[in-house]
C-alpha cells in the first residue's frame, strides 16, 4: 500500500483504492477461515489487541528515550553485546512483545512519572526482572560512539513492523490531530490508514511529513514480510560466527520471557496471547531461534534510526548471502550510520554519512522490495542461479537510477519499468502475490502490476506466516492447523513460474478447501455413517498385509480424516424428518429433487388417507430397523475387539458388553408380539434378524423359527424378490440337527397352525414354505430329522398331521407340471423359485447330507395316507434331493 | 493431508485441459483454473464445442464460471487423442447451421410422434429435456 504511494503517486488511481481494497480482500479471506473453522483465526485478534498496546507504550518509550540518555544502560548493552533478540515467533508476534518488553521501563518513567508507579504496566510486568535491566538500554539511542564493538551485527535496537507502524500512526496523528487513534486496528487497518495519510498528506510537505509516509513506511512493511525469509538466509551464516552469542542470547530469553508472560496480566486482554506466543519459542530459542535475530535486529536499527533507509549502510540479507565476505564490513558502517542517524532523529532523515548520497533512498527502497522477492525465492526455491539473476537486475536498476533525485520518488517509478523488467516484476508479483489474483486480475495487466507491488508487502506476509511461522511453530499454535506444506509451496512457485496463469488456487486455498471436505467427511462414528468404506479400507489393508491386523478398534484403521482440523464448529449436514441415515434426496441424477420435496404431515389431527397411514406406519418400521442396525454394527465392532483382544479383563468386559447389547437387541424386537413378523417382512429386517442369531440361546432360535413357520405365507410371498429368508438357514440347519422330538414336534405343530386363518386352505403354511428356498430346506430337515428319531414322533398326532401335510402338499403341487407331462422345471433348473408354481430348491444343509436317512422314506412313515399320494409325493422328494444332492454336491454348505 | 481418502476430489484435475458437459447439454472445454467446495468451476480458455454428426466446431468462450450444480460430468481430455480423432472440425457458422437443422429436424420428429399417439387416443407428453434430466 505505501509502496504504491511511493511508487504511483502521479498514478491516477488514488492509492487507496488498492489499499483499501486490497485490505478488504484479505480480511474477507480470513474472516471465511474463520467462520468456516470456527476460533482458528480469534488469537489473532487478541494478539492485534496486546500488540497495538505494547506499540504504543514503545512509542511512549521513544519520547522518553530521547530525552533521557542512559549511558548506564548503554554500558550493559555492552556487556551482553546485545541480547535483544527475544524469541521470534511468527513474523509479527514474539518481537512486538519483545519490543513491547523493552519499552517497558520508559513507559512506566514517561508515561506515569516513574517507573515504579503502582499499578503501572511497568511495575507489574517489567521491573521486577533483573534480566529488563540489561534490555532496557536496546530501547534507548546508543549515544555516538559508545556502541561497542561487540555488536558487530547492527543488534543494537530492535524495531518491530509493528511498532514502525504504531509510531507513524502516532506521528500522523500528531500532524493530523483529527485522526482517531483507535485501540485494536488490524495491521492491515493500519496499513491502510496510513496508506491514505500519506495520500491526503501528499508528498511536499517538507522533509518531516514528506519523508515519512511514502518512504519510512514501506521498509515497515518489507520489514515485516522479509523477516522470515532473512532468517533463513542468516541461518546459515550465522550459525558458526555467533554462537557465542547465541548462548548468551538463550540465557537472557527465558529469563526475558518469562517476565513477561508473568507479568503480561498488566498489558491488558491481550496478555496472555502474548505469552502463548512468545513462551514457547523462548523455550526453543537454541540456534534456530536466536538466528533469526541478527536480521531481525537489522531491519529494526533501520526502523529505530528513524525509518529512513541506509542504501548502502544495510546490508540486505541477499547480499550476505552471496558475499559472505562482505558482511561484516558493512555492518561497521551500518553501526556508526545508526549511531549517528539517531542522534539527528527525525527530522534529519537523509542525512546521514554514509558514502552513497541520499538520491539513492527511492532506489533503494526499491531495491529493498526487490530484495523481499528474492526472499521470497530463496526460500521457496532454493534456486540460486534465479536468485542470482534477480539479484543482477536488482544491481542494474541500482545503478541506473542511481542519479535520480530523491524527492520525486513517484517518479522512480515509472522509470522503474524499462521493458525488461516488467516482466520479471510480473513474475515476481506472482510470487508473492496469490491474493492479488484472487479479485483483481480483471483490473488488466497494467494494473495488476502494480497491485503486485502494492500488495506484495502483505501477502508476502500473509504467506510468510503461515509458511514460516506455522512451520516453526506449529505444535505452538494449536488454534491454527497449518494445511499447507512447504513442497506445495515449492511447487505452486514452479508452476506458477512456468504458467502465470497456471496454480490459481495457492496450496494455502487447496488446504482450506481440503479441510472443509474433510470436515464435511469426518464421523466421530465412521463405522456408522460411513460403513463401507470403513470395511472397504479393512479389506484393503488386509490384502496388503496378507495378515489379520491386530485391532483395538477399528479407529486405529481408519485413515485419518479431518481429524487434524476438527477445531471449531462441527458440520452438521442437512437432516430431514423421516429420512433413513443420511439425506439423500439428492442424487445423482436429480440434484435438484430436493426442491421438489413435498411435505410430509405428521401431525396425527391432519386427516389421512389410509395409504398415507400406512406408509407412515412402513417408515416407521424402517426407521426402527435401521436403528437396531446400528446397535447390531455396534455388536459387530464388540465382537471384532474381542476377536482380537488376548485374554484379558477387558475381553471380558466386551463379551459382557455384547451379550447385553445382544440380548436388549432381542428384547426389543420382540417388544410386541408381531414385531418380530414385522421385520421379518424386511429385507434388512431379516439380515438383521439373521445377524443376531449368533447371539442367540437356542430357546430364543426356536422361537423365531416357530415363528417363521406359522406366518410362512406372509413371509414367504414377502421373501419372494429377495431371498433374504436364506440367510436364516444355516442356523437353522444346525437347530433342527440338533433337535428334540419335542422340539421337532413344536416346529411340526407350528406348520399345521395355521395363523393367517383368512388364507385359503390350499395356501397353507406348508405348501408356502416349499416355494421358499428357507421353507423347502426346512422341511427337508425336518424329515430327516424325523427319520432319525422317528421311534419317538411317529406316535404323534402332531408329527403324522404334519406328514400327511406334506404329502399332500407335495403331491398338489406336484401334479400341475406332472400333468402337463413335463418334468417339473425344479429338476432342471436351480432357480426355479422365480415362479410362483414351481417349487424352491432346498438350501444347502451339512445335516442332510451327513444324514443317513432320506426324507422320502420317512414320508412313508405317514399312515393313513393315500398310496397314490404317497408315490407322487415321494417322486417329488426324490427329484428334490436330487437337486439338493447335486447342489449340495457342487457347492459346499459354505452357508454355515 | 494431500488426499482425503474414500472422497473424490477435483484437485489434481486443477490446470489440465477439462471437458465438461453441463445440463443444458453444452460442452465446454477449458483448463480448471480454481474449484470450491461446491464444484463450482473456473475455466480459462473456454471452448463451447458444438457437436452434430461426426463434425465439431468450436466457440470461444474465454473465462467461464460454472456454478457446480450444472456440471453433469467432467473429465480430463487427452490432447493425444484428441487430435487423433477422426470428427472433423468445421468453422462456427457451419456448425451452427448444422445445429439448427438438426434440432429442426428432431423438433419436426416430435411433432409427429405428438400427431400420431393423439390419432391414436394416446396423450404425449414431450420428451424431457436435457434440462430437466439430471
Amino acid at each position: 500500500m505505501d509502496s504504491d504511494g511511493f511508487f504511483e503517486f502521479d498514478a491516477s488511481l488514488p492509492p487507496e483504492d488498492g489499499a483499501v481494497e486490497g485490505g478488504h480482500e484479505d480480511e474477507e479471506y480470513d474472516a471465511l477461515n474463520d467462520e468456516t473453522f470456527g476460533s482458528a483465526a480469534v488469537v489473532d485478534g487478541d494478539w492485534e489487541e496486546s500488540h497495538q498496546h505494547l506499540a504504543s507504550i514503545t512509542e511512549a518509550n521513544r519520547h522518553s528515550s530521547k530525552l533521557q540518555n542512559e549511558s548506564a544502560l548503554l554500558n550493559e548493552l555492552q556487556q551482553l553485546g546485545l541480547g535483544n533478540v527475544g524469541g521470534y515467533d511468527g513474523p509479527t508476534s514474539a518481537p512486538i512483545s519483545i519490543r513491547g518488553y523493552q519499552g517497558g521501563p520508559h513507559i512506566g518513567s514517561s508515561l506515569l512519572g516513574g517507573p515504579d508507579l503502582p499499578g503501572s504496566p511497568s511495575n507489574s510486568i517489567w521491573t521486577p526482572s533483573p534480566g529488563v535491566d540489561r534490555l532496557q538500554p536496546m530501547g534507548t539511542p546508543p549515544s555516538v560512539g559508545s556502541l561497542p564493538s561487540s555488536a558487530p551485527l547492527g543488534l543494537p535496537s530492535v524495531k518491530t513492523v509493528a511498532e514502525l507502524e504504531q509510531e507513524m500512526k502516532l506521528q500522523s496523528a500528531r500532524t493530523q490531530p483529527s485522526l482517531p487513534l483507535q485501540p485494536a486496528l488490524r495491521a492491515e487497518d493500519l496499513e491502510k490508514e496510513l496508506a491514505r495519510h500519506s495520500v491526503t498528506k501528499g508528498p511536499n510537505q517538507g522533509p518531516q511529513s514528506h519523508h515519512w509516509p511514502s518512504f519510512q513506511r514501506p521498509p515497515g512493511l518489507n520489514q515485516e514480510s522479509t523477516l522470515p525469509a532473512n532468517m533463513y538466509q542468516w541461518q546459515m551464516q550465522q550459525q558458526q560466527q555467533f554462537s557465542q552469542r547465541q548462548q548468551q542470547q538463550q540465557q537472557q530469553h527465558p529469563r526475558f520471557m518469562n517476565t513477561f508472560s508473568g507479568g503480561s496480566g498488566g498489558g491488558g486482554s491481550g496478555g496472555n496471547n502474548k505469552s502463548v506466543f512468545s513462551q514457547p519459542h523462548a523455550m526453543q530459542s537454541g540456534p534456530g531461534g536466536s538466528q533469526h535475530h541478527p536480521s531481525h535486529t537489522h531491519h529494526n536499527h533501520e526502523g529505530s534510526s528513524n525509518n529512513f533507509i541506509h542504501p548502502h549502510g544495510p546490508p540486505h540479507p541477499p547480499h550476505h548471502h552471496h558475499h559472505q565476505q562482505q558482511q561484516q564490513q558493512p555492518h561497521s558502517q551500518h553501526h556508526s550510520n545508526q549511531q549517528q542517524s539517531q542522534q539527528q532523529q527525525q527530522q534529519h532523515h537523509h542525512h546521514h554519512n554514509n558514502p552513497p548520497p541520499s538520491s539513492h533512498h527511492p532506489h533503494h527502497q526499491h531495491h529493498h522490495l526487490q530484495q523481499q522477492h528474492h526472499h521470497n525465492y530463496n526460500n521457496s526455491n532454493n534456486n540460486n542461479s534465479f536468485n542470482n539473476q534477480h539479484h543482477h537486475h536488482h544491481q542494474q536498476h541500482h545503478h541506473q537510477h542511481q542519479s535520480h533525485h530523491p524527492p520525486h520518488h513517484h517518479h522512480h517509478h515509472s522509470h522503474h519499468q524499462p521493458p525488461g523488467y516488467s516482466y520479471h516484476h510480473n513474475n515476481r508479483g506472482q510470487d508473492g502475490n496469490y491474493f492479488n489474483h484472487n479479485g483483481s486480475e480483471s483490473q488488466g495487466r497494467g494494473s495488476y502490476e502494480r497491485w503486485g507491488y502494492d500488495r506484495r508487502p502483505y501477502d508476502q506476509r500473509g504467506g510468510q506466516y503461515e509458511r514460516k511461522g506455522w512451520d516453526d511453530h506449529s505444535s505452538q499454535h494449536p488454534s491454527r492447523t497449518r494445511r499447507d506444506s512447504e513442497a506445495e509451496w515449492e511447487e505452486w512457485h514452479r508452476c506458477r513460474e512456468q504458467d502465470e496463469y497456471s496454480c490459481l488456487m495457492t496450496p494455502r486455498e487447496k488446504g482450506w478447501l481440503k479441510h472443509i471436505q474433510a470436515m464435511q467427511l469426518h464421523s466421530d462414528t465412521p463405522y456408522r455413517d460411513d460403513y463401507y468404506y470403513v470395511m472397504h479400507s479393512v479389506k484393503q489393508q488386509r490384502k496388503r498385509e496378507e495378515e489379520v491386523i491386530e485391532i483395538d478398534g477399528l479407529q486405529l484403521l481408519l485413515p485419518d480424516r479431518g481429524k487434524d482440523g476438527a477445531s471449531g464448529r462441527e458440520y452438521e449436514p442437512p437432516h430431514l424428518e423421516n429420512s433413513l441415515g443420511k439425506l439423500q434426496v439428492v442424487s445423482v441424477n436429480a440434484p435438484r429433487k430436493i426442491i421438489d420435496l413435498q411435505v410430509v404431515h405428521l401431525d396425527p389431527s391432519h386427516p389421512t388417507t389410509s395409504m398415507q397411514r400406512e406408509m407412515r406406519r412402513h417408515r416407521h418400521l424402517l426407521l426402527y430397523v435401521e436403528k437396531l442396525f446400528n446397535k447390531m454394527m455396534e455388536l459387530d465392532d464388540l465382537e471384532r475387539r474381542i476377536r482380537h483382544l488376548p485374554d484379558c479383563p477387558t475381553r471380558d468386559m466386551f463379551r459382557s458388553k455384547s451379550r447385553t447389547l445382544a440380548a436388549r437387541l432381542w428384547a426389543n424386537l420382540n417388544a410386541t408380539p408381531d414385531r418380530l413378523l414385522q421385520v421379518l417382512c424386511i429385507r434388512k429386517g431379516k439380515s438383521l434378524v439373521s445377524r443376531l442369531l449368533g447371539w442367540l440361546g437356542e430357546g430364543d432360535q426356536e422361537h423365531l423359527v416357530v415363528t417363521l413357520l406359522q406366518n410362512m405365507t406372509l413371509l414367504s410371498r414377502k421373501d419372494a424378490h429377495d431371498q433374504h429368508l436364506a440367510l436364516l438357514w444355516p442356523a437353522t440347519d444346525r437347530l433342527v440337527a440338533t433337535a428334540a422330538p419335542n422340539r421337532l414336534l413344536e416346529l411340526a405343530a407350528a406348520f399345521n397352525n395355521n395363523s393367517s386363518a383368512q388364507v385359503p386352505s390350499q395356501k397353507t403354511n406348508l405348501a408356502a414354505a416349499l416355494y421358499n428356498k428357507y421353507g423347502v430346506s426346512l422341511v427337508l430337515a425336518l424329515l430327516v430329522r424325523g427319520e432319525q428319531v422317528h421311534a419317538m414322533l411317529v406316535d404323534s398326532n402332531v408329527w403324522q398331521e404334519f406328514l400327511s401335510a406334506i404329502i399332500t402338499a407335495l403331491a398338489t403341487t406336484s401334479s400341475s407340471p406332472a400333468n402337463e407331462g413335463a418334468i417339473p422345471k425344479t429338476t432342471t433348473s436351480s432357480s426355479a423359485d422365480s415362479n410362483k408354481n414351481e417349487m424352491a430348491a432346498a438350501l444347502p444343509s451339512v445335516a442332510l447330507a451327513a444324514s443317513p436317512c432320506r426324507p422320502g422314506q420317512h414320508l412313508a412313515r405317514c399312515v393313513g395316507v393315500e398310496a397314490s399320494l404317497l408315490k407322487a409325493a415321494q417322486d417329488k422328494m426324490a427329484q428334490m434331493e436330487a437337486i439338493h444332492s447335486k447342489a449340495s454336491r457342487s457347492q459346499s454348505p459354505t452357508k454355515s | 493431508m494431500s488426499n482425503i481418502p474414500g472422497a473424490a476430489q477435483l484437485f489434481d484435475e486443477l490446470d489440465k485441459k477439462l471437458m465438461v458437459y453441463l445440463r443444458d447439454g453444452r460442452t465446454l472445454i477449458g483448463y480448471l483454473r480454481s474449484v470450491d467446495q461446491f464444484a463450482n468451476l473456473v475455466l480459462h480458455r473456454t471452448i463451447e464445442r458444438i457437436h452434430v454428426g461426426n463434425r465439431y466446431g468450436d466457440i470461444e468462450r474465454g473465462v467461464f464460471v460454472i456454478r457446480g450444480e450444472n456440471v453433469v460430468l467432467l473429465g480430463e481430455i487427452d490432447e493425444t487423442k484428441e487430435e487423433n480423432d477422426r470428427l472433423e472440425n468445421v468453422s462456427i457458422e457451419e456448425i451452427l447451421e448444422a445445429q439448427r437443422v438438426e434440432q429442426e429436424r428432431r423438433q419436426e420428429q416430435e411433432q409427429l410422434r405428438a400427431r400420431f399417439m393423439k390419432e391414436r387416443g394416446l396423450q404425449y407428453t414431450a420428451e424431457i429435456g436435457p434440462d430437466d434430466m439430471y
